[in-house]
């Protein structure tokens, strides 16, 4: 790559706003008169950065922004207001430049439908002005560690299952070697081997390359599992943001324990009596409760559930998902529920 | 010494980094050349229903031409008739396959969905323009030259007259005024995803009846005329008709090269510089997602 960094970080976002007009309306913006009504904020004053080498992920349900926001990076939409720079170069005022750095995966798997994975792959190979033979050896490397069948290579893609499409959109997008990557919702849609392949080689280009990675996904595990820093987005807007311990804590600042003995009722009644027991519950079958002191708590439990000749059958400690962070932030569960913006914004 | 050491090695660097570039952007350049190409081979049952096609439109021409003499009971020269009508037929075979490689490759990339990843590759835009043309000229040249040699068989057309040289090089220059010609018709799908590429087969249409394929403008209302002369295909069609039936050389083509040359000059830069604004107004109302 001829273009050196600018900026240490790899990503800048600051105050960046997108905002879409209804289509659906006949006249022009300009002409009616209720131009502020019709217009559709798909992403609205967000702010973040991304280090160099880290993952980063954007986690939102369907039509919060994501795409858009990745669209703005990659230099395929302008921002309305807002400043966008990768590896300090502006977004708006040096795209081509911009463009040496970032290459996406995005989760439809765009292709020339009648050519082959390898036409298809070749033709991307040489946009960037990469060596067509070197290209060759790099994506079917790339396609085996995904576990694509190389016999397949030389067929139509129209004929390829999504799974498949999708990994050749992946080896596309590593093939020119980004310094950072736009991973636009990668594994939607792929069955679990498939979705494993392509964290496992995600985790393992991260590992031996450092490249930096921008991951969007509305599956809470592969966001967990993968990324270094999380941001939640809702309706256009980062609505939090930070490690996943960090996230997690905006649940519950203390720890959640539940149990199950041979009489729930007794067992309650000597929880009621412990005083750094807090939030006590008897629901289903299963007490649960809080406390900052789990080892005295344990020691009268115990003493007093052998007085009382009560077995405890089970016991263990509740650790909040980045799902349960969602519904406490937003009030509504992050899949199945599209926000209204997409179906209003189909820009 | 060691100063003029530095010197030369930084020359040198520079040499070497501009080679690069250039290595480059020749491998840019094929990457639209090749994926025509691949998607010509894809589609080759295609490519043999519209060289049939042209070729049944060309004697189907040539037969007009030689019917003329008993339908009208006029005594005319059947076959200076007949060529005046193949030239026009060939050109257009030839023209309207590159405006149509040229204008179009926008709006398939938009309906296969390939066209965010074209615009996200750090390619400049005439060079994409430039790779789809070369490709265009090619596959235009090889249909019109099967349509010539089979079409010269069944006529019997004598090409003792033909001025080669003078043929050759209006072709080019229209070719070149043509591709800016396409440019410009590929924004249209960048403006306006529902009616782009709609226009652009209408704006064809108007080309093929303005540009005189089959008649000398001469016989258009006056009005259309004037729409004529801005027209390359009809300087192309004027000059090569004279090039292949009269045997004209350069200097008496003189008033068909200049219009084509101003054309060419003009149309280029011009597409060039509304297709990166297209690019832009596509860009700023997220028009480069919709898939067809």
């Amino acid at each position: 790559m001829s273009v050196k960094p600018k900026s240490k970080k790899a990503l800048v976002v600051k105050n960046v706003t997108k905002a879409f007009h209804d289509k659906t309306k006949i006249l022009p913006t300009w002409l009616r008169r209720d131009s502020q009504k019709t217009k559709f904020f798909a992403v609205n004053n967000v702010s973040f950065s991304v280090k160099e080498s880290e993952i980063f992920g954007i986690l939102g349900p369907n039509g919060c922004g994501k795409s858009t926001l990745i669209r703005m990076i990659s230099t395929l939409l302008l921002p309305d207001k807002g400043e966008i720079r990768v590896f300090g170069f502006d977004v708006i005022k040096e795209p081509e430049k911009v463009k040496e750095f970032i290459n996406r995966v995005s989760v439809e798997a765009s292709f020339f439908k009648r050519l082959s994975a390898n036409e298809n792959l070749l033709y991307a190979s040489r946009i960037y002005g990469l060596n067509p033979k070197k290209a060759k050896q790099k994506f079917t490397q790339i396609l085996k560690e995904l576990g694509f069948p190389l016999n397949k290579l030389n067929q139509p893609m129209e004929n390829f299952s999504r799974g498949l499409q999708q990994k050749v959109s992946i080896a596309r997008g590593f093939l020119t070697d980004p310094v950072m990557i736009l991973l636009d919702e990668p594994t939607t849609g792929l069955d679990p081997k498939s979705k494993l392949d392509v964290q496992r080689f995600i985790k393992k280009i991260h590992r031996e390359q450092g490249i930096t990675i921008l991951l969007t996904s509305h599956d809470m595990e592969e966001v967990d599992r993968l990324c270094h820093r999380i941001a939640i987005m809702d309706k256009g807007k980062i609505i939090a943001l930070g490690t996943s311990q960090e996230l997690k804590k905006l649940v519950n600042n203390e720890d959640v324990y539940v149990l199950n003995t041979s009489d729930n009722q007794k067992a309650m009644h000597i929880l009621k009596q412990i005083r750094t027991i807090k939030k006590l519950r008897l629901d289903d079958n299963r007490i649960s409760f809080c406390t900052k002191d789990l080892d005295s708590v344990m020691n009268i439990l115990t003493t007093m559930l052998r007085k009382k000749k009560i077995r405890l059958r089970s016991f263990s400690q509740v650790k909040p998902t980045l799902e349960d962070v969602f519904l406490k932030l937003t009030g509504k569960p992050i899949i199945d529920k599209e926000c209204e913006l997409e179906k209003e914004v189909e820009f | 010494m060691l100063y003029k050491k530095e010197k030369y090695g930084e020359e040198k660097e520079k040499k070497k980094e501009k080679e690069k570039r250039v290595r480059r952007r020749i491998i840019q350049l094929l990457a639209f050349f090749f994926r025509e190409l691949d998607m010509k081979k894809r589609s080759y049952a295609w490519q043999l229903v519209w060289l049939v096609y042209d070729l049944m439109w060309a004697l189907s021409v040539g037969f007009l031409g030689m019917g003329v003499k008993s339908v009208t009971s006029v005594n005319i020269d059947t076959q200076s008739y007949v060529l005046y009508l193949l030239v026009g037929s060939f050109i257009w075979t030839y023209l309207s396959s590159l405006f149509y490689i040229v204008s179009w490759s926008i709006t398939w990339e938009r309906w296969e969905g390939t066209i965010e990843y074209t615009f996200m590759a750090p390619v400049k835009r005439i060079i994409q323009l430039v790779g789809n043309s070369i490709f265009a000229i090619l596959y235009g040249l090889v249909r019109m030259i099967v349509v010539f040699v089979l079409a010269s068989v069944v006529f019997n057309i004598s090409l003792a007259n033909v001025n080669f040289v003078s043929a050759g090089v209006i072709l080019v220059l229209a070719s070149i005024s043509f591709i800016g010609f396409g440019m410009i018709a590929a924004i249209l799908p960048l403006i306006s995803p529902e009616f782009g590429d709609k226009t652009v087969i209408m704006i064809e249409a108007v080309i093929m009846t303005v540009s005189g394929i089959f008649y000398p403008i001469s016989v258009l209302p006056v009005f259309v005329q004037y729409i004529s002369k801005v027209i390359p295909a009809t300087y192309a069609l004027e000059g090569i008709r004279q090039a292949v039936i009269k045997g004209a050389d350069l200097i008496s083509l003189w008033p068909q090269i200049w219009p084509l040359l101003v054309l060419g000059v003009v149309l280029i830069p011009l597409g060039d510089f509304m297709f990166r604004l297209a690019e832009r107004h596509a860009k700023k109302t997220g028009k480069l997602k919709r898939n067809g």
